[in-house]
């Protein structure tokens, strides 16, 4: 049995937002994670068949088609645009581990906060950044370094 | 690798990637350490990127758009669903053929030469009606009606045999070309001439009668394509295989000489 027209609109609309955040943290890209969605929904809808859990489904099939496309790059491309090397550590609850991160971050001291929020959210160059806390390029990358140690310390006190 | 050097090629790994060495690459990758701090600076990265305000409606009007067919989105209203237009095209068939045919004539035969052919078969030699009507070849619609006027007594009508009941001939064997040309044309002005006293060969009102005949023939054979065309057609239009089975409806029909009603067509 398919979903009618009415339902699967209702799962759309309520799984768009979600879908789209989730392919864009992870590819880092607006119109990618956008299309990737809209990728998941088309093949959802061309099954023909309704789903025990479509949120769930539609979750999933996002984070699995961004991980291939990770892992069309190479090691290289990977650093180059940040992407994640170990893929396979992407779980289904993608969401509760960036609260946790989001959680570390809040974490660290205050212009470590400012200088992450400058490179990795505005996606400033770290000359912008400089110039815009007011600080030395040196400063900025002092700040990053220590703050990727700490954090990389609150993952692995985590971990185990 | 020194406190120092990782630094360095942290800060580097940020900020130049492209320009690591395949050894620096292959650090980043297998140190501990180096890699650490990496997944730290991915995780840091996927939990900081802001999500983009989405226009859901946008997003569904352009999926819908590409994905759902326009007849599933909307509800189909009645005039173009495929029953209906299926039903309007067979009947505007029906009508196409009706009218052709009532336009060409082709099975008419004119009240007064039904009344030269009656009168014609009561001259012929024999001792009572039923004797003089075995004496001459009709088609069985034809020679229906004219025992009706001469043993039953009925009035005269217009005669225009139903095509209904031709199929009882062998249609499939029927093999009269029509030819407009050999139709004898003023048979209708010449009977009717007959009426004002003016003498028909009987043989020639039995040409006629059989003439008559076999243009039925024909007509029903004629209507007989043009439906399993028009079948066949529709079919085609709505995704239907016209073999899979016949198809009984009933249709409503007008011929040419004005009767009307439903008629049982059986579709193959």
């Amino acid at each position: 049995m398919q979903y009618t027209v009415t339902e699967f609109e209702a799962i759309y609309k309520r799984c768009y937002p979600r879908a789209v955040g989730l392919a864009h943290s992870l590819l880092y890209d607006a119109e990618e994670a956008m299309d990737i969605a809209q990728q998941v929904f088309a093949a959802l809808w061309d099954t023909r068949i309704q789903v025990d859990n479509p949120d769930a489904f539609v979750y999933r099939s996002v984070k699995n088609m961004c991980i291939n496309r990770i892992n069309t790059n190479n090691n290289r491309e990977r650093i180059k645009k940040l992407y994640a090397i170990d893929t396979e550590t992407i779980d289904d609850d993608i969401d509760k581990r960036l609260d946790d991160v989001r959680d570390a971050i809040k974490s660290l001291s205050t212009r470590e906060q400012e200088v992450v929020n400058e490179i990795f959210s505005q996606g400033s160059t770290y000359r912008e950044a400089a110039a815009n806390l007011n600080v030395s390029v040196s400063t900025i990358n002092k700040n990053v370094v220590s703050a990727l140690r700490s954090l990389r310390a609150h993952f692995k006190i985590q971990k185990k | 690798m020194t406190q120092e050097e990782l630094d360095i090629l942290t800060v580097k790994m940020l900020t130049q990637p492209e320009q690591l060495t395949d050894a620096e690459i292959e650090a980043i990758v297998g140190d501990e350490e180096l890699r650490g701090i990496y997944d730290a600076a991915v995780k840091t990265k996927m939990a900081s990127v802001r999500p983009e305000e989405v226009d859901v409606d946008a997003a569904w009007r352009e999926f819908s758009d590409k994905h759902i067919g326009v007849a599933e989105r909307k509800p189909v209203p009645w005039f173009r669903q495929r029953f209906t237009r299926f039903a309007a095209a067979i009947v505007v068939g029906v009508a196409v053929v009706s009218a052709f045919m009532f336009s060409h004539g082709l099975i008419e035969i004119s009240q007064s030469g039904y009344t030269a052919l009656v009168d014609t078969i009561k001259g012929v030699s024999g001792a009572g009606e039923h004797e003089k009507l075995a004496q001459v070849d009709l088609p069985d619609t034809l020679m229906e009606a004219v025992k009706d006027t001469i043993i039953n007594k009925k009035p005269v009508k217009r005669v225009r045999p139903r095509v209904s009941a031709v199929p009882k001939r062998n249609l499939a064997n029927a093999d009269v070309t029509i030819d407009k040309q050999q139709i004898p044309v003023s048979d209708a002005t010449q009977l009717a001439d007959n009426d004002k006293g003016v003498e028909i060969d009987p043989e020639m009102a039995l040409q006629i009668a059989r003439q008559q005949a076999r243009i039925e023939n024909q007509m029903a054979i004629y209507r007989a394509e043009q439906y399993r065309s028009m079948y066949k057609s529709a079919c085609r239009s709505y995704g239907r295989d016209p073999a899979h089975r016949p198809v009984q409806t009933n249709m409503y029909n007008e011929n040419s000489s004005g009767q009307s009603g439903f008629m049982k067509v059986v579709m193959q």
